[in-house]
């Protein structure tokens, strides 16, 4: 523990102690001679005591010059310990208080983390020297600064924020430290950095915390005390909730999937949709397991649906209802781009493509289709469609593939079938590359004329998920003749043939979705589409490429609640009529709210700017009485733990290269003034010499 | 109590030793005046004049009544005691501290030459023995006033004493003394009282009466010295100790002590009066005691 003097020049008056040892041993070489009547009673006592006052001699030398020595050190004015490096009234104190999900968790009282963390933050703020300065911090996930600057000690010391309250987003210490970092360089010293959480692990990536620690440490600061608060709490609640991975129309039989976690024994959990149950499922694991639960029920008719999948109350609220929003349309629109020109003839499969996914021309089917050639379609109609399929196409031209390419990074839904290569080169440097990240691939014509067999390889991938064996078998039962041959590492590969070329591949691009199909439907490449396999498969392409597409983005709670609305058209209409975000709350007792908004318009795409801090929710952005967009916020699944047990504080740091501090334990009132300033030994130090030259003093006189 | 008598510090400087006894035994006398003590070993001499501002105390009122004058009665010394001073010349008594005025061998000087002239004044006869371990001079009792240049002379050219035998020289002077009377021994009594008190029993078997006056010097009592000190023994040369006695002060203070009560108690055992003096303190003190027991003897 480091000494610290505020006078330390007055330590030189130590050289004091010098002095006595001169005296004395000047006086032990010259005794004075006196004349003395009669030495009878001297000799007596000589004798009587001639071996104590030899130690006493010495004992009185050596009080005299630890007595000086412990005045000129009580002069400096001696601190022992002491996080502050600054005196009194330079020390900083930056508390960066965790506002993450988990800090509303309530132990038995009532009381929440959040509450306790502040009582900490209080009493460290008072712990320092009224003079000294001092900054909070919320740090969720994102962090931002409780005072406009750096404030007096005293000021936030007897007037404390009452307003302060925690988030429902996970904790970015990354993003904490850097803000910290940022905080270090107005500060009037080098602040000391007391973190105050419920211990549990930040979700940041390493090489995020490694910077941002090493902003720290390059401003001198490689320690963060860290204070625990809060106890062991066990929690129920869902993790996360998997929506159904193919478009849903009215009346289909609606799947989901929760991840749940146990609070107690064989907890019940409820699918609640437009306000009625539907669903419920137990968990039957016991405390603190984790479970996925399954929920069926039918699918209402057409619209934006609101649910929940809840659990009872417990200490931790914010888990125990999670929100999603479920977009139920009867039909699927797609675009049907193919590349066969008046006069081409044999690249004819689009035509099978386009019966297999509307065989029903009523206009009722489930997927409405447009077809139209390459050169006809125009970019501006990419957001109306659910799907766009780009069939024995070539290369569409550069502008048309950059805003295809585009458009699905955004999010559209491509389905790339490679037919016969009217222009082979146009596929493999265009086409490809662009659209799938093919750098390689060559047309090829199997020698064997009854082809190769499709072989199944991710039968669990939702295109074929819940495919009955039959079926599966008849899709293997296909010959495919006349294929392209690549390799597409960022795609998952579906199916594939004997010989081991990728026939389907499925995977995301960006923020969409791609279906990469090697081979046409056409009957020279393959006698699929004589199969009954082709309608149910095109069918399920269709399906898994358009789920979710117009659904409302799922976003994390916590973080700028900021997202892209999917029909520009409608927010572009009423844009005029000062949309209102309303924030509908997962919590029950909380109450529906209204949010300023603001749409910004990004390359043609409107961007919907919410709160700061959104928590847990549904989103709709209304105005003129029509629900114009929707969003709902979940709380990040690194918040939902069966349990929340403080952990040791260094695991909090583990990684960073920044060392914790463990000098202030819990923050308690006693320890947290000695914690920062140090404790002043002032008072002990002249109080120790005074002693001393009591004693001297009966020393002298032969009493001690 | 008397606040004419004079202190050690200021008879320190005068030469003449009858003139010091002179001037200490009329100003104890002067405060005597105006103390209840007043009147004692003295008898009607002869009336004179009130003087006013005199206490009215002997006022014959007999003699106001018939010839409306003040007088008072004027009280004659009435004396048949033979006193002898026994001055203790060891080497111990010439011990000063640095603070001190007077040595214990020159307060105890001043104390016989001005006893010796209160003594005459009330025409006592006076003796004075002086000894260290020897008798080192002899002056026999007389009541003459003239006598007291006699007893002054060796006072005034006191002898280089060496050790001390006071035991041995009190049963010698106890023998050597003729008939009754009162002995005064000035001496610090630096011996062991077991012994002091037997030689003063001799004294009182021969039937003296006696009156000790113990001079110490305050530096005895208290050792306040303050410094690392080498103690040379007086009475021993070349016999020394060295000490620092601000550590030791404290014992040596209660072994003093324990000392000087066991004296006490041995000499009151002897019915034998003890005064304890210190250098530093008037003389009025001793004389006053020796007054208290001579009118005890009437």
């Amino acid at each position: 523990m480091p000494w610290t003097f505020l006078n330390p020049g007055l330590l030189l008056g130590a050289l004091a102690a010098g002095v006595p040892l001169l005296l004395h041993l000047l006086q032990n070489r010259r005794p004075r001679r006196v004349p003395f009547s009669d030495l009878t009673f001297l000799r007596e006592v000589s004798a009587h005591r001639a071996r104590s006052l030899g130690i006493r001699r010495w004992l009185l030398l050596l009080v005299r010059m630890l007595a000086i020595v412990l005045l000129a050190v009580g002069a400096a004015r001696p601190r022992l310990g002491g996080l502050a490096p600054g005196e009194g009234d330079r020390a900083s104190l930056l508390i960066l208080i965790d506002a993450s999900a988990s800090m509303q968790t309530q132990d038995a009282e009532g009381v929440t983390r959040f509450r306790h963390a502040l009582d900490a933050a209080h009493r460290l703020t008072a712990g320092l020297d009224r003079r000294g300065e001092v900054q909070w911090m919320l740090a969720g996930a994102r962090t931002r600064p409780v005072f406009g600057d750096w404030l007096p000690a005293a000021a936030v010391a007897d007037r404390p924020p009452e307003d302060l309250v925690p988030t429902d987003g996970r904790l970015d210490l990354a993003a904490a430290l850097t803000a910290a970092a940022a905080a270090v360089d107005g500060a009037r010293s080098r602040p000391v950095i007391v973190f105050i959480g419920d211990g549990r692990p930040p979700a940041d990536a390493p090489a995020a915390l490694g910077a941002a620690a090493a902003e720290l440490q390059a401003r001198g600061v490689d320690t963060v005390e860290l204070v625990s608060v809060g106890a062991a709490t066990a929690n129920g609640g869902v993790r996360e909730l998997q929506l159904p991975a193919r478009h849903v129309r009215p009346g289909d039989r609606l799947e989901l999937a929760a991840l749940a976690v146990s609070g107690r024994e064989d907890q019940a959990f409820q699918l609640v949709l437009d306000g009625r149950v539907q669903a419920e499922a137990v968990a039957g694991t016991g405390v603190g397991g984790v479970t996925e639960l399954a929920f069926a029920a039918t699918a209402p008719g057409t619209g934006l649906h609101a649910g929940y999948v809840r659990t009872d109350h417990d200490a931790f609220e914010a888990d125990d209802r999670r929100p999603f929003l479920l977009d139920v349309r009867p039909r699927l629109r797609v675009l049907l781009v193919h590349g066969d020109a008046p006069g081409t003839g044999g690249r004819g499969g689009w035509r099978y493509l386009a019966r297999a996914l509307a065989p029903d021309t009523s206009r009722t089917g489930p997927v409405d289709l447009r077809a139209v050639r390459q050169s006809e379609w125009r970019e501006g109609d990419l957001p109306d469609y659910d799907v766009v399929v780009l069939a024995d196409a070539g290369s569409p031209g550069r502008a048309r593939l950059d805003a295809l390419g585009a458009w699905l990074e955004g999010g559209g839904r491509l389905w790339l079938m490679l037919g016969d290569p009217a222009d082979a080169a146009a596929v493999r440097e265009h086409l490809l590359p662009r659209l799938a990240g093919v750098d390689d691939a060559t047309f090829r014509t199997l020698s064997d004329a009854a082809g190769e067999r499709w072989r199944t390889v991710a039968g669990a991938h939702p295109i074929l998920d819940g495919l009955p064996p039959e079926a599966l078998a008849t899709l293997a039962e296909s010959r495919w003749r006349r294929v392209w041959s690549l390799r597409a590492p960022d795609l998952e590969t579906v199916a594939e043939l004997e010989g081991g070329d990728p026939l389907l591949l499925a995977g995301a691009r960006g923020r969409g979705r791609l279906v990469l199909q090697t081979a046409s439907l056409g009957p020279e490449a393959s006698d699929l589409a004589r199969s009954a396999m082709a309608l149910p498969l095109v069918q399920r392409v269709a399906g898994w490429l358009a789920a979710g597409r117009a659904a409302p983005p799922v976003l994390e709670a916590g973080r700028p609640l900021t997202w892209t609305a999917p029909d520009p058209r409608a927010l572009g209409a009423e844009a005029e009529l000062e949309p209102v975000l309303w924030h509908r709350p997962a919590r029950e007792r909380e109450p529906v709210r209204a949010y300023d908004v603001r749409v910004d318009w990004q390359e043609s795409r409107p961007v919907i700017h919410g709160p700061a801090d959104p928590p847990v929710g549904h989103w709709f952005l209304v105005a003129g009485g029509d629900t114009l967009a929707a969003a709902v916020t979940v709380l990040p699944a690194s918040e939902v733990e069966p349990a929340t047990p403080p952990l040791e504080p260094v695991e909090l740091l583990a990684g960073t290269g920044l060392r914790p501090g463990g000098s202030l334990g819990d923050a308690s009132a006693s320890a947290v003034g000695a914690a920062l300033s140090g404790r002043d030994l002032t008072v002990w130090f002249l109080l120790a010499a005074a002693l001393l030259l009591l004693w001297e003093t009966r020393l002298a006189r032969g009493e001690g | 109590m008397n606040a004419a008598a004079l202190s050690p510090d200021q008879v320190a400087g005068l030469g003449r030793l009858d003139l010091v006894a002179r001037l200490v035994v009329e100003g104890f006398l002067v405060g005597l005046h105006r103390s209840p003590y007043h009147g004692f070993s003295v008898e009607f001499a002869e009336y004179r004049q009130y003087i006013p501002g005199e206490p009215v105390t002997h006022m014959d009122w007999r003699v106001v009544a018939k010839t409306d004058r003040h007088y008072t009665k004027v009280f004659a010394e009435e004396t048949n005691l033979r006193a002898t001073l026994l001055v203790d010349c060891s080497a111990s008594m010439r011990f000063r501290s640095d603070d001190a005025a007077l040595s214990k061998l020159d307060y105890a000087r001043l104390l016989a030459a001005s006893l010796s002239y209160l003594l005459l004044r009330q025409n006592d006869a006076v003796g004075l023995e002086l000894f260290d371990r020897r008798p080192l001079a002899s002056v026999p009792a007389r009541a003459t006033r003239r006598h007291l240049f006699r007893l002054l002379a060796p006072l005034e050219k006191l002898p280089h004493g060496e050790g001390t035998d006071l035991a041995g020289m009190l049963h010698r002077q106890a023998e050597r003394l003729p008939r009754r009377g009162v002995s005064v021994l000035f001496s610090d009594l630096m011996t062991d009282p077991a012994q002091v008190s037997a030689g003063l029993k001799h004294f009182r078997h021969r039937g003296h009466e006696v009156i000790v006056f113990q001079i110490l010097d305050p530096r005895e009592l208290d050792l306040d010295y303050r410094h690392d000190t080498r103690f040379e023994d007086l009475e021993h040369p070349g016999e020394t100790v060295r000490l620092d006695p601000a550590r030791i002060a404290a014992d040596y203070r209660r072994r003093v002590a324990a000392w000087r009560e066991t004296l006490r108690r041995e000499l009151r055992g002897q019915r034998v009066d003890l005064v304890e003096l210190t250098t530093d303190q008037p003389f009025d003190r001793a004389l006053l005691a020796y007054l208290l027991k001579r009118r005890r003897l009437g």
